[in-house]
């Protein structure tokens, strides 16, 4: 019989510690909340744009947390569907703000007011 | 969770950063960093209070990490929502994700936290400071010889957007951390085995990985002519305990001697391998539905910046006075026609 010595690194499935789990979905709703804030007080279109990018950080910290918690990989897979949707996002989005600023030459979402009616 | 030490908190936090918002001295500034950075320190405090210790961790040092590498997390982001130039705000935000990886890193997370560097901070950021840049070229009149524009120092509805963001945070802090809602914090033996028992089929829908690895294993013991692996009565190469900590498999060797051996946790796959295995093997659809995104994003984004180049030429001829180049009636507002 012969077994294989433990090599001496981390092994891969120990559960982890409840307050590393804790203290990053501290750290997620934080930043979900920061990006929030951004989101609402930014007047600069581009600026908007990347405090939504903020809240995708906390939600996939959310998701690798929750992942390690469970032990399971499923969360590692969403973050990376996350990152296709947010790199989709980032080019139509910023493709559409530098249309917006071609038109009016500012970044101030308030001259697109008018867009509201 | 010390619910009102959280609340407290983050009503503290909340008034930090309505007071980053405007511009400051650099004494005020740093007060202000130090009474941000207590705040996230004491949120932590009310959540990871008489948190559970696994037997296997003992006294790690972790934890630590985590504390260090949110404070910097929030403190760039934080920083990315007030600073009045955008430029700035962007490397901050790159801050926030090197830290955020970091704490990938720490989760064992090691590919999500390297796809996380090269695709946020190398591509997604870059395309951001482009466009920031190109927007914010000399001759715009927003600037009118302020360093920044008036609408990157002036933030819009501060205080409704904090008091917004405060109840999202106690609401959320309270459905996550209240001390009667039962969250398994520490993962029970149970799924600690589910997950083993998972790792090691991992490990069986990867033979010839399966294979280098024992044979490897087997070379140490002086075995060196392995042909292959044999299947168990079940039809299955390898036996994992009920505990899933180890897995017991039969190698064959070129002259038909059979040799036992026991592979433990070090042998499975590690994160990237089973990530690419889990993705291919239980999303494939989605998958696919990604590609087929990125590629209509970019479709999107070659129509849209084809279609605007006439349409601005026309706007600035416009504003000069000149004649329009396309000047058919209907178009005369340079429309979306």
């Amino acid at each position: 019989m012969i077994t294989l010595a433990s090599m001496g690194s981390v092994a891969p499935m120990t559960p982890a510690m409840p307050a590393n789990i804790q203290v990053t979905l501290a750290l997620a709703i934080i930043l979900f909340a920061i990006g929030l804030v951004g989101f609402l007080t930014r007047r600069n279109m581009i600026l908007m744009f990347l405090s939504t990018e903020l809240m995708f950080q906390a939600a996939a910290l959310a998701f690798v947390a929750f992942g390690r918690m469970w032990m399971d990989l499923s969360g590692q897979l969403m973050v990376i569907f996350i990152l296709t949707v947010a790199a989709a996002e980032a080019a139509l989005a910023l493709g559409l703000v530098v249309l917006l600023y071609r038109r009016k030459e500012t970044l101030s979402s308030e001259a697109w007011a008018e867009l509201k009616e | 969770m010390n619910a009102n030490l959280f609340y407290a908190a983050a009503a503290l936090g909340a008034v930090v950063l309505y007071l980053m918002m405007e511009p400051r001295p650099a004494a005020f500034r740093a007060a202000l960093t130090v009474c941000g950075l207590a705040a996230v320190a004491l949120i932590i405090s009310a959540v990871a209070r008489n948190a559970p210790v696994p037997e296997a961790a003992g006294t790690d040092p972790s934890f630590w990490v985590h504390v260090m590498v949110a404070l910097v997390a929030v403190a760039g982001a934080a920083r990315m929502v007030t600073h009045p130039r955008p430029v700035y705000a962007a490397l901050y935000f790159v801050l926030v994700i090197l830290a955020v990886s970091v704490n990938f890193l720490l989760l064992q997370a090691e590919f999500m936290a390297f796809a996380l560097l090269i695709v946020y901070a190398g591509a997604i950021l870059i395309t951001y400071l482009f466009v920031l840049m190109l927007a914010q070229q000399s001759g715009d009149q927003s600037m009118r010889g302020e360093e920044s524009a008036w609408y990157d120092r002036t933030p819009r509805e501060p205080i409704a957007a904090l008091i917004l963001a405060f109840i999202m945070l106690s609401a959320t802090g309270d459905a996550l951390f209240r001390r009667d809602n039962s969250v398994p914090w520490l993962a029970s033996p149970a799924v600690v085995a589910r997950a083993n028992i998972r790792a090691w089929e991992r490990m069986e829908d990867m033979p010839e990985l399966l294979l280098r690895e024992s044979a490897a294993i087997a070379e140490t013991a002086g075995i060196s002519d392995i042909a292959k692996l044999e299947r168990g009565a079940d039809g299955r190469l390898i036996s994992v305990d009920p505990s899933g900590t180890t897995a017991s498999l039969t190698l064959l060797s070129t002259n038909g001697d059979r040799h036992p051996i026991t592979l433990d946790g070090t042998a499975a796959p590690a994160n990237s391998t089973a990530l690419g295995h889990a993705l291919v093997a239980q999303f494939p659809v989605s998958l696919e539905l990604a590609g087929v995104i990125l590629l209509m994003a970019l479709f999107g984004a070659v129509v849209l910046a084809r279609r605007q180049m006439a349409m601005a030429e026309d706007e600035r001829r416009a504003a000069a006075g000149l004649p329009r180049i396309d000047d058919g009636g209907s178009l005369s507002r340079g429309g979306a026609a």
